[in-house]
């Protein structure tokens, strides 16, 4: 069993040799310290995308313990939001962003009225129906849109680049774009944590799934609360989905990229304190990008997966967990 | 009956109902080629291969609660083996190219077959292989994943995340696996210089299925069955009474994807195909769907789901092009309203869930304390 | 083999012919220590009897005996052999048992089901693939079921048995189990007078052959067991003796049966 463990490994790892051999042939990909800075930059992009993409998941599976699948369907959600406001008002992408908030939160509502609720404390169960779900909403967004792929301009003052140092071919630059994501994915971090850690909405949120018996007898609308979360978790997709809606095309499965690498960044960080989603976006954007780098995007894949069952044998809780009783 | 030493023979290990339906099972699975021309059948031999996918998952799934997305995988990795093993045994007139490299190959510019890859061109090498690969793969993921403590949500995500990784992978790699297209135009599998023909697939494969559902049944009513129920039920609790749980889930998840990995590799001759379709998550999803609407923790309700799917999915073809909205339907009904699959509809005694190691002996008389 | 730190631990060892031994236990959680440095000491064929309010710790105790709770520090030594934080089915495997606060069985199996997978025995997957049922198995688990009172109970799912059989069912699997050394952790909670004498009954045949460890709350129990009193406090190990001591220490009364006596004069 673990000669042919080898034979795959060894497989892959000579055809991972042979990436990097052919790399260099190729000028563009000569390894150089401004590519590499480029490349770093544009990681800190990634970061950016993961972090806003797994902000939503934080609190629905991190708060709540929902696991919800059709989390990238609600992202897709907010880039069509974003589509069919920008075709049919000429709307500019920035004001597009509360109305996929609205829009997506008000789905979560009723998908956790009509699914979740009937679901809550069997993960498992949750897993397969919001991942039939996702099947469905992608299924119906075909129906509707069909499965064309859509575009979405950004807006004129965030195109082009940020030029850090240097200049023409040796400059080390990131896209206004791409800086744009990442401060959103801040600023959406830090109202969430606001909310969470310093309301009196929050401090409801956190009894309710600390202990759901005990804030009922406190007088906590539990239901009301739940329902709220997921919406909020949603609403984050769908701003997630908004915003990013320009950096590719829009299509129906376009979420289900984001789904896997929004849960990795989830793993990987832990889920008890919303700095873990941070610290796991730092880490599997940054990683992913030099490894792109250095091989190609799906090597990159793959090692960062691997590296990340390897990590979960001995950090299960993630990286940023603290040990608890039971 | 004559007193066993030593041993109690259980009143029925094998019910006599269930010898009964199987035999007329099998027996209709006989005729069925005879009758249903040869469209029905080769169909029918790919939904039985699909259905012993299901077995497979269903033995980690729903015996054993470890909910896989990978199962796809497991399949489409046996799958890719056979294909190499047909591939490279295509006759020289029959490949385009003249030589013995497949064609894809020499579109992407290799020029001599990679070592990884040629031992496959001989048939023990290759029918090994198809079983050891998926298998390996599968005991080094379940050796990091369950020796680990993470719960099963994140082990079933990671199954999610290694579908979809593998699946960028295969494209990536044209010279080595055909890409996108994978491999096609596969030689016919011949065996001792005799060309199979399809009716002779289709009984081996039956053969293959109705092997799998015996050995599952033996397997599932042993003492390792009982302890697979009750990792289901409390994983904690059996490690304190002296079991590796560990152990136990890497051993049925490694023997699980040895299953799907023999099924994957005698679905591409008859497939005459294989491509990185089957790695993808949305085939990984089906094979979760056929456990599911068929029934968890039953050997007969995934290949039942998945004959009945197949049949429908092949009729509704014909009308839509939107199969993957009824499929995630089905699968949203089936988690809400029915979670216990088609099976829970039967009667108690045709579902053949009860573990007759206890339930075949007879209590003792009571005693007076 | 670990050793003891000082000699004259060794010593006491040797004397007592200790079965199990704790040093200087801690354990953490986020922050907060649960055990501030335990010792114990278990001979063989001994009952010892851990007393103490809600939050003293001596769940935690027996958690991170078998390997459930990670220890900070301290070791947990059993037969010479240090053996903490291995793994729980390593620890079980020695010869240490474990009956849990709550019944801990499986509600799907039926009670035969459950005495048969603590049956002591090889526990490996090939050895349970290849196990058959064998009469030797099927009259050990009927002995169990009739000490545990389940005879008649054999072939009914635990799910349909009242919280006090339960408890008992859970006491059989330790039985079964075989342990050199049971731990349990409340065995009479939520019996009626009669099935808690006995249960204590149940224990006493127990140690005739096993050392015991018994969580309990219920005084008049206690004293129908026990024959080594520990009583820990917030964590730590606040008095040790016979009944008489331990009622008698002015420490204990102030902290838990002074407080039971306020309690119950309220």
């Amino acid at each position: 069993m673990s000669v042919c463990a080898l034979q795959i490994g060894s497989s892959l790892v000579s055809s991972l040799i042979d990436l990097a051999q052919t790399a260099p042939a190729e000028p563009k990909a000569a390894f150089s310290m401004i590519a590499f800075a480029n490349q770093l930059l544009n990681g800190v992009g990634i970061v950016g995308i993961l972090l806003l993409t797994g902000l939503g998941l934080a609190i629905t599976f991190g708060v709540m313990r929902i696991i919800n699948l059709a989390h990238g369907e609600f992202i897709m959600l907010g880039a069509y939001v974003s589509f069919v406001l920008q075709s049919a008002f000429k709307m500019d992408l920035l004001l597009t962003i509360p109305f996929a908030f609205l829009f997506t939160a008000l789905v979560g509502a009723v998908v956790e009225l009509t699914i979740i609720r009937r679901l809550y404390g069997r993960p498992l169960e949750t897993l397969l129906a919001t991942w039939g779900l996702s099947i469905v909403m992608q299924g119906i967004v075909k129906l509707i849109f069909t499965a064309q792929l859509k575009y979405v301009k950004a807006p004129p003052y965030i195109r082009g680049n940020l030029t850090v140092f240097g200049s023409g071919e040796q400059a080390v630059e990131i896209s206004y774009y791409r800086l744009f994501i990442v401060v959103v994915a801040l600023l959406l971090l830090a109202l969430t944590a606001f909310l969470l850690y310093k309301t009196s909405l929050g401090r409801e949120v956190r009894a309710v799934t600390q202990s759901r018996e005990m804030a009922k007898c406190l007088g906590v609308n539990t239901s009301l609360i739940d329902m709220a979360t997921f919406a909020y978790g949603c609403g984050l997709a769908g701003i997630a989905g908004s915003v990013i809606s320009s950096l590719k095309s829009v299509a129906p499965p376009m979420g289900q990229d984001y789904l896997v690498d929004a849960w990795m960044t989830v793993v990987a960080g832990g889920v008890d304190k919303l700095v873990g989603v941070l610290a796991g976006a730092a880490l599997i954007g940054e990683s992913k990008a030099a490894i792109a780098f250095l091989l190609d995007d799906p090597a990159a894949r793959v090692i960062v997966l691997a590296a990340l069952i390897i990590l979960i044998r001995y950090r299960p809780e993630g990286l940023f967990t603290i040990q608890k009783r039971a | 009956m004559t007193e066993v030493v030593g041993r109690i023979r259980p009143a029925s290990n094998v019910p006599t109902r269930l010898l009964l339906f199987g035999g007329i099972a099998l027996l209709i699975f006989c005729i069925f080629p005879f009758v249903a021309g040869e469209f029905q059948t080769n169909l029918m031999a790919k939904l039985l291969l699909f259905g012993a996918l299901g077995v497979s998952l269903d033995l980690v799934w729903g015996f054993t609660g470890i909910l896989s997305f990978a199962h796809g995988v497991f399949f489409t990795l046996g799958g890719y083996v056979a294909a190499y093993y047909l591939k490279l045994n295509l006759s020289a007139s029959a490949n385009n190219y003249g030589g013995t490299l497949p064609d894809f190959m020499v579109w992407n510019g290799l020029t001599e077959l990679p070592w990884f890859i040629a031992p496959l061109q001989f048939f023990p090498v290759a029918a090994i292989a198809m079983l050891l690969i998926p298998a390996g793969f599968a005991y080094v993921i379940g050796w990091f994943i369950f020796r680990s403590k993470v719960s099963g949500v994140y082990i079933t995500i990671i199954t999610l995340a290694i579908s979809s990784a593998l699946t960028t992978f295969f494209i990536s790699q044209q010279a080595y696996t055909g890409g996108t297209n994978g491999i096609t135009d596969v030689s016919k599998l011949s065996l001792l210089g005799i060309v199979i023909p399809p009716i002779g697939l289709y009984f081996i494969i039956l053969f293959f299925t109705a092997a799998l559902i015996a050995g599952g049944w033996w397997l599932t009513q042993s003492n390792f069955g009982l302890i697979l129920r009750s990792i289901k039920e409390n994983e904690k609790r059996i490690s304190y009474l002296g079991y590796d749980v560990a152990g136990f889930k890497i051993f049925i998840w490694t023997l699980s994807a040895a299953i799907a990995g023999i099924a994957g590799g005698l679905f591409v001759p008859l497939n005459r195909f294989i491509s990185p379709v089957y790695l993808a998550v949305a085939f990984g999803t089906q094979v979760v769907i056929w456990v599911a609407v068929g029934g968890r923790g039953t050997l007969f309700g995934p290949l039942i789901a998945a004959i009945l799917l197949g049949q429908v999915q092949n009729s509704v073809d014909r009308i839509t092009q939107d199969w993957q909205l009824i499929v995630g339907f089905i699968l949203l009904l089936v988690v809400l309203f029915l979670p216990d699959g088609l099976m829970s509809l039967l009667p108690k005694p045709l579902r053949f869930t009860e573990n007759n190691q206890v339930t075949g002996y007879l209590p003792p008389a009571p005693k007076k304390r | 083999m670990q050793t003891v730190s000082s000699t004259a631990d060794l010593d006491a060892i040797d004397s007592m012919e200790t079965v199990l031994a704790v040093r200087d236990l801690k354990v953490v959680f986020s922050g907060f220590q649960a055990l501030k440095g335990v010792n114990l000491d278990v001979g063989d064929q001994e009952i010892v009897t851990i007393i103490g309010p809600n939050g003293a710790g001596k769940s935690t105790l027996l958690d991170a005996i078998v390997g459930k709770s990670p220890v900070a520090s301290g070791q947990v030594i059993y037969h010479g052999q240090d053996i903490t934080n291995k793994n729980s089915h390593e620890i079980a495997r020695m010869g240490i048992g474990r009956k849990f606060q709550n019944p801990n069985v499986y509600n799907d199996l039926s009670v035969f089901e459950n005495i048969l997978l603590a049956l002591k025995g090889n526990h490996t997957v090939f050895s349970s693939i290849r196990s058959k049922m064998t009469r030797l198995k099927k009259e050990k688990i009927e002995l169990v079921l009739d000490q545990i009172g389940l005879l008649d109970k054999g072939y009914t799912k635990v799910a349909s048995l009242s919280h006090g059989q339960k408890q008992w069912v859970e006491i059989g699997m330790v039985i079964a189990q075989d342990p050199t050394v049971v731990l349990l952790d409340e065995p009479t909670a939520g019996m009626t007078a009669d099935e808690t004498h006995l249960t204590g009954e149940i224990i006493k045949a127990i140690a005739q052959s096993h050392s015991v460890v018994v969580i309990e709350h219920d005084m008049e129990f206690v004293k129908q067991i026990a024959q080594r009193i520990v009583v820990l406090h917030q964590g730590e190990k606040l008095a040790e003796g016979s009944v008489g001591e331990i009622q008698s220490n002015p420490r204990v009364i102030e902290v838990y049966l002074g407080r039971e006596q306020i309690d119950s004069a309220a």
